[in-house]
């Protein structure tokens, strides 16, 4: 078997040069005229077979969760910048209201939180389940192997 | 040379992350070499949990024979940081001042920690920090900036132009990356001036050997195929990928199957599924022989920081492609003569057919690319470059 590892460590074999092989790709692909107009891509997303939004991406699972963690616990009020007899007014009226919002926000914010807990364990499960997967997997190569170590060794003794 | 203390947000065996998999791998190799090291972190479970709620009891464990120290992490104003978070997701820079010291603030952090990397300076060589954007590294640098080395993940992303990282790292003792883009984009960012820096990769295993025919029987292929490894996501690129094979095969490629291995899930047009292998995840050895008879692996990812995938493509010998929106991916098939990359779907044509035309130039790119991962990245190599570094460093500190 040619043993390319060892012709290249003589120097046989050259370095390869890799942007004259594209320049080589793109000349040919001006020389034959290829337009954008030629190629006829449609979003995979979008196609008939399955409505689109149901794609399970573990990627955007992730960020979602991850926007959830950050997001759960909202502020009642943002802080003030400007002009500060505005802000003085602004703070004046949100002392009103406060009485109001304040416990409705601590609800809203307990509920979130809470959501985002239950997603979290959703997610470790998800996590517990792929990493099982993978395991049985590795078992069911394990026990192929041995059975046919097993059919190896009875024809053996046959 | 005094032990090392790894300082990351949270350790453990088996939680995820490319930076938390690194620090394991690292870690175990340099200890295995003889390195006296320590891991330094916090009570917090992993990323994904409640940085405020301290999951391991706080102490000294010894785990595979290294030392772990956890420290209590701080109760935190997640609202505000969310506040500050949002903005720099959404890119909005710059972030005033106030808002900086927000962000650093209700990080994941821990005051214990910081006492102890202050107090007990004396008795470590160096600390190394990964990755860059938590509140652990940012104010544990601030204890000891002269005696801190930083692994720090790079990406472009906002949080890498905040004023409280350009400050802090520029003090910085050493900083490692793990590709050639990402040192040139802290150069960019960051004054590295005074700070002693190198592209030192990351650890691969190097101990396997792929068996392409065993994979074409087991899996019955009977006919050439590009392969892809990796997760099936948008995030990777596939349904790009898959787009492309599609035209491909439209266009007349149909010399060439596509084979995906990996978890997710992702849609394949009715009229091209049976040219579309989509194994889902296999075990590890099938992973390996499948690399081996591969025509070429395909990475269409624009995100990569290093891309195991694409290095053990090249242990079995085989040529990569990769998109030409990827600096990392696209830096590595350059320097390596390892692959081809594309910024076009012509380019992506024309460089599955000339690698499909090219046999024996697809094998010695799949050569250079194996010799260039053997040289750099075998962990032998890896535990050298590593030690080397971190010897000069904290020997310049004598």
């Amino acid at each position: 078997m040619k043993d390319t590892y060892t012709l290249w460590k003589r120097g046989i074999m050259q370095a390869v040069d890799v942007e004259k092989i594209m320049e080589e790709i793109r000349r040919e692909i001006e020389e034959k005229g290829y337009k954008e107009e030629d190629l006829h891509f449609k979003d995979i997303a979008l196609n008939a077979e399955e409505p689109s939004g149901l794609r399970y991406s573990r990627e955007d699972a992730e960020r979602q969760l991850d926007y959830l963690s950050f997001h759960s616990d909202n502020p009642v009020f943002f802080p003030l910048s400007g002009n500060p007899v505005k802000t003085f007014v602004q703070r004046v009226v949100r002392r009103f209201f406060l009485f109001v919002i304040f416990p409705a926000f601590q609800f809203q914010n307990k509920h979130n939180a809470t959501v985002t807990r239950f997603l979290k364990q959703s997610m470790n499960y998800m996590n517990e389940n792929e990493a099982l997967k993978e395991r049985l997997d590795r078992q069911q190569e394990q026990i192929d192997r041995l059975l046919q170590e097993v059919e190896r060794l009875k024809k053996g003794q046959e | 040379m005094d032990k090392i203390g790894f300082v990351i947000p949270w350790f453990g065996w088996d939680i995820p992350g490319g930076a938390e998999a690194e620090l394991r791998g690292l870690v175990t190799h340099l200890h295995d070499a003889g390195v006296r090291l320590e891991i330094l972190t916090t009570c917090v479970k992993e990323f994904l949990s409640d940085w405020s709620h301290n999951f391991h009891r706080p102490g000294t464990v010894v785990e595979h024979g290294i030392t772990i120290r956890r420290f209590r992490a701080d109760s935190r104003n997640a609202g505000d940081f969310a506040q500050v978070n949002a903005r720099l997701m959404g890119g909005q820079l710059p972030l005033t001042a106030e808002e900086e010291q927000t962000y650093v603030r209700e990080m994941i952090n821990s005051r214990e920690l910081c006492r102890y990397l202050a107090r007990h300076q004396q008795e470590y060589g160096l600390y190394v920090f990964i990755p860059y954007m938590f509140g652990t590294t940012y104010h544990g640098i601030m204890q000891c900036p002269e005696k801190s080395v930083l692994i720090p993940c790079l990406h472009d992303e906002s949080y890498i132009y905040m004023k409280v990282f350009a400050d802090v790292f520029s003090k910085l003792r050493g900083m490692i990356f793990h590709a050639y883009p990402e040192e040139a984009l802290a150069e960019r960012v960051y004054d590295l001036g005074g700070v002693k820096h190198a592209v030192l990769g990351e650890g691969i295993d190097t101990d396997w050997e792929g068996d392409a025919e065993r994979f074409r029987k087991k899996y019955h292929m009977e006919k050439p195929y590009i392969l892809y490894a990796g997760r099936k996501d948008s995030g990777k690129n596939v349904d790009q990928l898959i787009s492309y094979y599609r035209e491909y095969l439209r266009r007349g490629g149909e010399q060439l199957e596509l084979v995906l291995i990996g978890g997710g899930s992702i849609h394949i047009p009715g009229n091209i599924k049976e040219h579309v292998h989509d194994l889902g995840f296999v075990p590890i050895q099938d992973k390996y022989d499948a690399y081996a008879g591969a025509r070429m692996l395909c990475n269409p990812s624009n995100n990569e920081s290093f891309s195991l995938v694409v290095m053990e493509s090249w242990l079995a010998g085989r040529p990569v492609l990769v998109s030409g929106g990827c600096a990392v991916t696209r830096d590595f098939a350059l320097r390596t003569g390892g692959g081809l990359y594309y910024d076009s779907y012509f380019e992506f044509e024309g460089a599955v057919n000339y690698l499909w035309a090219h046999p024996d130039m697809a094998e010695r790119m799949g050569e250079c690319g194996r010799q260039y991962v053997l040289e750099h990245f075998s962990w032998p190599a890896i535990v050298e470059k590593y030690r080397t570094f971190f010897e000069e460093a904290a020997g310049e500190n004598l």
